[in-house]
């Protein structure tokens, strides 16, 4: 085939014409001739003319958005500016500010949520404190309750005995009563207008028994002065009368050594 | 329906519609624009050649909606390749047509031959030529195309029309026409030259 031969095929290629053999033959050549693809090029303006015998028609209304929303699936955003068109719809959308002020208020909140957990967290733990401190008030108030209930079991009991003690010299004001069941020994002291006890001492209260005093238990007064001690009567020294109480060492002594505050009278009442 | 786009060309400071007159801005400047990612630029373009693409892809597949699809990937592809596009080679309006028609042919010869020729024989050929002469003509580039092809001997037009129109290689033309295959290669090749010529210089008035 001769160069004259592809020519002559070119106005034909331009309509698409050319049988799949001529083809094929021709788009070979195209390849290696340049003069022959601009050729083809100026025959498909010619035969591009031919779109204008076609009556115009109008597509769907649907036809453009269509287009330009595959064209967005496509490539995502697009810029709305080239360098010589300037328009005045614009098209793409726009970030919107909104969402960093969002994020700041959601941080704030944050933020005031925990400041707001750690005063709860707080208040909770004092009044946890509050709230032991009550508790163990009310188990005082509760054992000064029982110990009333006591002292006044004993007392109403018909194999109680009673002891006075009166306040010696050192207290003159003191003055103390020693319930005691004659059987059992089971006793209870109930003393008042002694001193406060001075710091590291306490009052101990001792029971007489054949000439020989046995110590008792060791107690404190109230800021009023006063004082309950629940105790117990040796065996040895039920029989006795003869009560003391004096001011010892905070942990108590085996014999009285310090001041003597409360002494019972030589008589006890039954 | 939509509002109309606007162009405000900084250097003419004119606001033009676009749907009748000429616009200022080129089709060149409109594919640079779509290479850029211009959306809108796209647009501009779909309004400038709707009607001559639609009415090429309608008269090919002779269905509206076959028609729609084959629009809606001429334009994607138009997206796609703008920044190929290459102005030594010739215009943008030759190479959005080429490609309209290059794809409606292709869905076209998806069919079986018998089927097409069959469709083809539907129609009264003759119709066909004065239909492309007889349109009522609406603008300058028509006007001028119709007046070349009315200056072209029937037997060439007709070939090309059945060419152009209907997708037919040679062979199946003269199948069709029931002419010997070398006459139909010389008239359509004798009818290229005298619409090339005819049109000559008016070529640059097309689009």
């Amino acid at each position: 085939m001769t160069h004259q031969d592809y020519k002559e095929m070119l106005a034909l290629q331009a309509l698409s014409a050319l049988d799949p053999p001529d083809e094929s033959v021709l788009h070979e050549h195209l390849a290696a001739c340049a003069e022959c693809r601009r050729e083809l090029d100026k025959w498909r303006a010619s035969g591009s003319a031919l779109a204008y015998a076609a009556q115009p028609v109008e597509p769907s209304a649907q036809a453009r958005e269509r287009i330009l929303e595959s064209v967005r699936a496509e490539s995502g955003p697009s810029r709305s500016s080239p360098a010589n068109v300037v328009q005045l719809a614009q098209a793409s959308k726009r970030t919107s500010p909104l969402p960093r002020f969002e994020a700041i208020a959601a941080a704030l909140v944050f933020v005031a949520l925990i400041i707001g957990l750690a005063i709860l967290w707080k208040q909770n733990r004092n009044a946890k404190t509050e709230l032991a401190r009550l508790t163990s008030q009310i188990e005082e108030s509760r054992r000064a309750l029982d110990q009333e209930h006591e002292a006044l079991e004993l007392l109403t009991h018909p194999d109680t005995r009673m002891a006075e003690l009166a306040g010696t010299k050192d207290a003159p004001g003191a003055h103390a009563m020693l319930l005691f069941d004659h059987k059992t020994g089971r006793a209870i002291l109930m003393a008042r207008g002694l001193p406060s006890a001075p710091a590291g001492k306490a009052y101990q209260l001792w029971f007489m028994a054949g000439g020989r005093p046995m110590a008792g238990k060791v107690f404190t007064t109230d800021s009023a002065g006063n004082a309950m001690s629940h105790d117990q009567v040796p065996a040895e020294a039920l029989g006795s009368t003869v009560f003391a109480v004096t001011l010892e060492p905070q942990g108590g002594v085996g014999s009285p050594t310090g001041p003597m505050y409360l002494l019972s009278p030589a008589h006890s009442s039954s | 329906m939509m509002s109309e786009p606007y162009i405000l060309d900084p250097s003419l400071r004119i606001r033009l519609p676009l749907r009748s007159e000429p616009a200022q801005v080129s089709d060149v400047e409109l594919l640079q624009a779509i290479a850029r990612r211009d959306e809108l630029a796209l647009g501009l373009l779909f309004d400038r050649y709707r009607l001559i693409l639609f009415g090429l892809l309608v008269r090919i597949l002779n269905s509206r909606p076959e028609a729609e699809d084959i629009l809606q990937e001429v334009f994607l592809q138009v997206w796609r390749r703008a920044a190929d596009f290459d102005e030594q080679r010739g215009r943008p309006f030759t190479w959005l047509v080429t490609l309209a028609r290059s794809r409606a042919i292709d869905r076209l010869r998806m069919l079986a031959s018998r089927e097409r020729l069959a469709a083809s024989a539907a129609r009264e050929v003759s119709d066909e030529a004065s239909d492309a002469v007889l349109d009522a003509f609406r603008s300058e580039q028509r006007e001028i195309v119709a007046g070349a092809l009315a200056e072209l001997p029937e037997e060439q037009r007709r070939a090309l029309m059945l060419a152009y129109f209907e997708g037919l290689t040679q062979s199946e033309i003269a199948t069709k026409l029931g002419t010997p295959l070398g006459t139909v290669k010389t008239r359509m090749r004798s009818g290229m030259i005298k619409l090339r010529e005819l049109l000559g210089k008016k070529i640059e008035s097309l689009r």
